[in-house]
């Protein structure tokens, strides 16, 4: 069945290009997670806002983030955008389009936990005196990152992993590095099950630091 | 044959709807394929065998971790290397499947252990062996608790079929033969967000549908 000889010297020799890219892949996604973060936290707030544009435009930004494919936002971002004469990198376009999906789903995690807070946190605050930037930094946001620090675990996870869409426009991540090689040297099985590994361990790695920190800091 | 023109005519449209079928098409088959396999892994995972538990949580763990494009490029090079060269399209519908088996097990793994304790206990006092109390009492239930969560998992394979153009899979897709009529028309903004706004308005209405239903259960079980 297999008279295939494996060729894994070839993989070994490009082994720090192989790094080099993956630093790229996690530089991507712990920015487009942060930045997502961010917008997210906005995003949930506007959310429960009383104003009805903020809300529905909020609404809008959730609802295109996550029913549309990530790889279409990632064309818009790099093709798109060009008809406005936007003309941005590989680079830049995939980090936007993947902040503009983590955003998304940040938000409705984010919206999940400040749902699963009792709501009179927020009266109270608000009753305190607390300006409502105040109320939600101080009092419902602390609160919230309990319950939301494993899904937003995941999402990270689901980041990366979004992350090597890059490969289609040309950016030179993990995976768009694995395909020039292989280009090269025709030995495609090694080189993406070498990708394939690197992707596995970094994953693990994340998910029990995750669980380790999810243990000590918030006692499960 | 029709006249080679730089806009975006009848014919393309045509050709966007049949993409717009192969996807509907592969989430079907992978849906069917994978929730099947999905189902047998998850209940496999709910019994009480340490060995299954740890092995199938292995298969699930490396799934979950390794990015769609890169299974599609493995699974199809292996498969060349074994000897059985596959069709592109194949090989994306099997991998497609296996990749949504992994979140189904976990889903159908939740659905099963959302049964009460009460409920199971009750059903083996009443004399029902286990395949009796597992279809007659945890499968209704839990399948009416995890409705949605499978819905979500549907449609997020549905926008991941978008990825098996990276095989070169010979009917395209939607996203493919978007692709294969901007670098005709050179028009990308309005192609993508037609393409875009099929995908949104199919996500949208059963996202919506889900939400029902599962307000229509929460009311049931509390009413």
């Amino acid at each position: 069945m297999f008279d295939y000889t494996f060729h894994w010297r070839v993989v070994l020799k490009q082994w720090p290009q192989l790094l080099k890219a993956g630093l790229l892949t996690l530089e991507i996604t712990v920015m487009s997670i942060l930045l997502g973060l961010v917008i997210a936290m906005v995003l949930a707030v506007l959310r429960k806002s009383e104003n009805n544009t903020a809300r529905a435009m909020a609404g809008m930004w959730v609802a295109l983030a996550r029913n549309t494919p990530a790889l279409l936002q990632i064309y818009i971002a790099y093709f798109g955008l060009g008809t406005f004469g936007l003309h941005l990198s590989p680079y830049i376009s995939v980090l936007s389009a993947i902040t503009f999906n983590n955003a998304g789903y940040l938000a409705e995690i984010l919206r999940g936990g400040i749902d699963a807070i009792n709501p009179s946190q927020r009266q109270t605050a608000l009753g305190l005196g607390l300006t409502p930037l105040q109320a939600y930094a101080y009092v419902i946001f602390p609160q919230v990152l309990k319950v939301v620090f494993l899904p937003i675990t995941n999402q990270i996870i689901l980041a990366m992993l979004n992350s090597s869409m890059g490969m289609v426009i040309g950016l030179q991540e993990l995976t768009g590095m694995t395909t020039f090689l292989q280009s090269q040297t025709f030995r495609p099985f090694e080189f993406y099950f070498a990708a394939a590994v690197i992707y596995f361990l970094v994953a693990k790695i994340a998910s029990t630091a995750a669980s380790l920190i999810a243990v000590r800091h918030f006692k499960g | 044959m029709y006249p080679y023109v730089t806009h975006f005519t009848t014919h393309d449209l045509i050709f966007m709807a049949q993409g717009a079928g192969i996807t509907l098409v592969l989430t079907i088959v992978s849906g069917i394929l994978g929730t099947i396999l999905g189902f047998c892994i998850g209940w496999a995972r709910s019994t009480r065998s340490l060995i299954l538990f740890y092995i199938f949580g292995a298969y699930i763990d490396v799934i979950r971790s390794i990015p769609l494009i890169i299974q599609f490029v493995l699974f199809n090079s292996f498969m060349a290397i074994a000897g059985y060269p596959l069709n592109p399209f194949f090989s994306g519908l099997i991998t497609l499947s296996i990749y949504i088996s992994g979140y189904v097990a976990e889903v159908v793994k939740a659905g099963i252990e959302s049964v009460p304790k009460t409920t199971k206990m009750a059903a083996r006092g009443l004399g029902m062996t286990y395949l009796h109390e597992f279809f007659y009492i945890v499968l209704p239930i839990g399948t009416r608790t995890v409705f949605p969560s499978w819905i979500g998992l549907m449609l997020g394979l549905m926008k991941d079929t978008s990825l098996i153009a990276v095989l070169g899979a010979t009917p395209p897709e939607l996203l493919r033969s978007s692709q294969i009529i901007i670098t005709r028309i050179q028009q990308p903004l309005l192609v993508l967000l037609g393409a875009g706004a099929f995908y949104f308005a199919l996500c949208h209405m059963i996202t919506q549908f889900s939400n029902l239903y599962e307000m229509r259960w929460r009311e049931a079980l509390e009413g």
